[in-house]
């Protein structure tokens, strides 16, 4: 079954991004925002009393959060990244974030020929004014990407164009690794749900762009992750046998996303 | 004049917003010129589409004050930053929009970006944000390849996709809105896809509208193909065929730019050759 008609196809092609309204239900939200309450309590526990407010970011592929681990076999959310990069798309992460205050303009990509989708979900309504995420319309394709390097997104005189993709919690917003997009104005506990799913490499360029993103992914969460690893034993043992899961956790070893000694 | 930045963001984004150019005492001079030249429309000279708009030239004598900021430094010098010095002021519009809106365009689709360059300065007499009739942008979108990416979403107003999925509507387009305040200008890419959405019924913009000077044979092409295209726009609003009104081409003041424009534009073909 196709999860998105064309035309929802074209426009995620055209800007980059897509807004899927009502995915999650009244009963599936109560559980993501429990496994996230309990998760961040743990964390926040191990942290200094006198810290302040900083983003946390936590992979859900443990047995503490069961729902939140199978979000990425969730056919709503594995068939439309199939149905829109390929069969061979492969998740590599669930991962929950609780943001604090404002994300910088930016793009998720880290080497020109890696690609990438990532769906995420805010636990919170948000618009333009309390942290809804901003996007470029159209920024992830070349040669509109690049030359967005030399905007001095910061200088106060310059107003980045920005649409504002503002959700209400059961929302999806999932975008293009590639496109451009910030978030301004929230709160110190803005919390978001994601899971990202990688393209697989078909060209030696894009072998070489899969390579690097596991040296960037290996440095990203070394600076934000707030405790373990992102493969849990748990999810590696794949205990349902699903065939789809086994086959990212093949591919997550061959390139060496998931560590010969986390199995 | 603007930043190297700006520059740089006008042709990256296509399009680009300026803040308190115009003052107070200007805005009253504008704002006078436009009732004089709205009070002589009628229901005949209505753009036929669900903008209901009335479009006029400010070159003819009614308009003085609006004319002479095509030959303002203020404006022509940032045309001349982002065209050379040689770009063309070619002419300044008066518009007023009746519709709640404006579908998603690009006002010109042939001749393509690589064969003519061209842009506009927007003055919106009233303040306008995203639900009163601002301009809405698709960043970046004069560039071919995304513009014609954008050609190809169904849109309800003027695209429109099978019953059971016409499209999006005007709001519904992911885009940039330029809410403006009386004094600012939106310059805009001609290429560049825009619309206004919930916009009064008496909706007021002024224009100024600078072309880049050809440069290569396929420019010039361009440049001629732009002749035809303006008098079939003029047509559209009921308008003679003429594009320029005798009292500006007779420069009373014998402005230098605007001497070289009148030369440039004879050359092209905008005006018609005088016959002895």
């Amino acid at each position: 079954m196709q999860m998105l008609n064309e035309q929802q196809v074209t426009f995620f092609e055209t800007f980059g991004f897509i807004i899927l309204r009502k995915v999650f239900s009244e009963e599936e939200l109560a559980k993501m925002n429990d496994e996230f309450e309990t998760s961040l309590k743990i964390i926040q526990r191990e942290r200094p009393d006198n810290e302040p407010p900083k983003h946390f970011n936590w992979s859900n592929l443990g047995p503490e959060t069961p729902f939140l681990s199978l979000l990425p076999e969730d056919t709503r959310i594995c068939e439309t990244a199939e149905q829109l990069f390929s069969k061979n798309v492969v998740a590599v992460s669930s991962n929950s974030n609780r943001r604090v205050g404002d994300t910088r303009w930016h793009t998720d990509q880290s080497h020109p020929h890696s690609y990438g989708l990532k769906f995420a979900a805010y636990l919170q309504p948000l618009n333009s004014d309390n942290g809804a995420f901003r996007v470029i319309p159209g920024s992830h394709k070349q040669p509109f990407n690049d030359t967005l390097k030399h905007i001095e997104m910061d200088n106060p005189e310059i107003t980045v164009p920005y649409y504002s993709c503002d959700s209400a919690p059961g929302d999806i917003i999932i975008f293009n690794f590639a496109t451009w997009h910030s978030s301004w104005g929230g709160s110190f506990d803005r919390r978001m749900c994601t899971v990202d799913f990688y393209k697989n490499p078909e060209t030696p360029e894009e072998v070489e762009g899969t390579y690097d993103q596991v040296i960037v992914d290996e440095k990203v969460y070394a600076n934000i992750r707030a405790s373990g690893s992102g493969f849990h034993p748990h999810w590696l043992a794949n205990a349902n046998n699903s065939p789809r899961r086994q086959r990212w956790i093949d591919w997550l070893r061959k390139y060496g996303f998931v560590k010969s000694e986390a199995a | 004049m603007i930043t190297e930045q700006q520059v740089y963001f006008f042709k990256t984004f296509g399009f680009l917003v300026l803040k308190n150019v115009l003052a107070p005492d200007e805005l009253n001079k504008i704002q006078d010129e436009f009732s004089i030249g709205l009070a002589k429309m009628d229901e005949s000279k209505m753009g036929a589409s669900v903008r209901k708009q009335y479009n006029w030239t400010n070159l003819g004598p009614d308009s003085p004050f609006t004319a002479s900021l095509l030959e303002d430094e203020r404006f022509y010098g940032v045309a001349q930053q982002i065209y050379g010095d040689d770009c063309m002021g070619v002419d300044s519009h008066a518009n007023q929009y009746n519709g709640d809106r404006s579908p998603w365009h690009p006002d010109i689709r042939e001749p393509g970006p690589d064969q003519f360059s061209g842009f506009k300065f927007t003055f919106y007499l009233a303040p306008v944000d995203g639900n009163s009739g601002a301009l809405r942008v698709v960043p970046g979108s004069h560039r071919p390849g995304f513009s014609a990416e954008v050609e190809k979403v169904f849109l309800k107003d003027n695209n429109p996709g099978p019953d059971d999925d016409p499209g999006l509507a005007v709001n519904e387009v992911s885009a940039h809105i330029c809410v403006s305040e009386p004094g600012d200008a939106v310059i805009f890419d001609y290429f560049v896809w825009h619309s206004s959405w919930g916009g009064s019924k008496d909706r007021r913009m002024v224009s100024l509208q600078y072309y880049k000077n050809p440069k290569t044979p396929e420019e010039e092409e361009g440049m001629r193909q732009m002749v035809t295209f303006r008098k079939n726009f003029n047509k559209g609003f009921k308008r003679v065929t003429k594009l320029y009104p005798d009292f500006w081409l007779a420069n009373p003041n014998n402005n230098v730019m605007r001497a070289q424009w009148i030369e440039q534009l004879q050359k092209w073909g905008f005006i018609d050759p005088v016959i002895a």
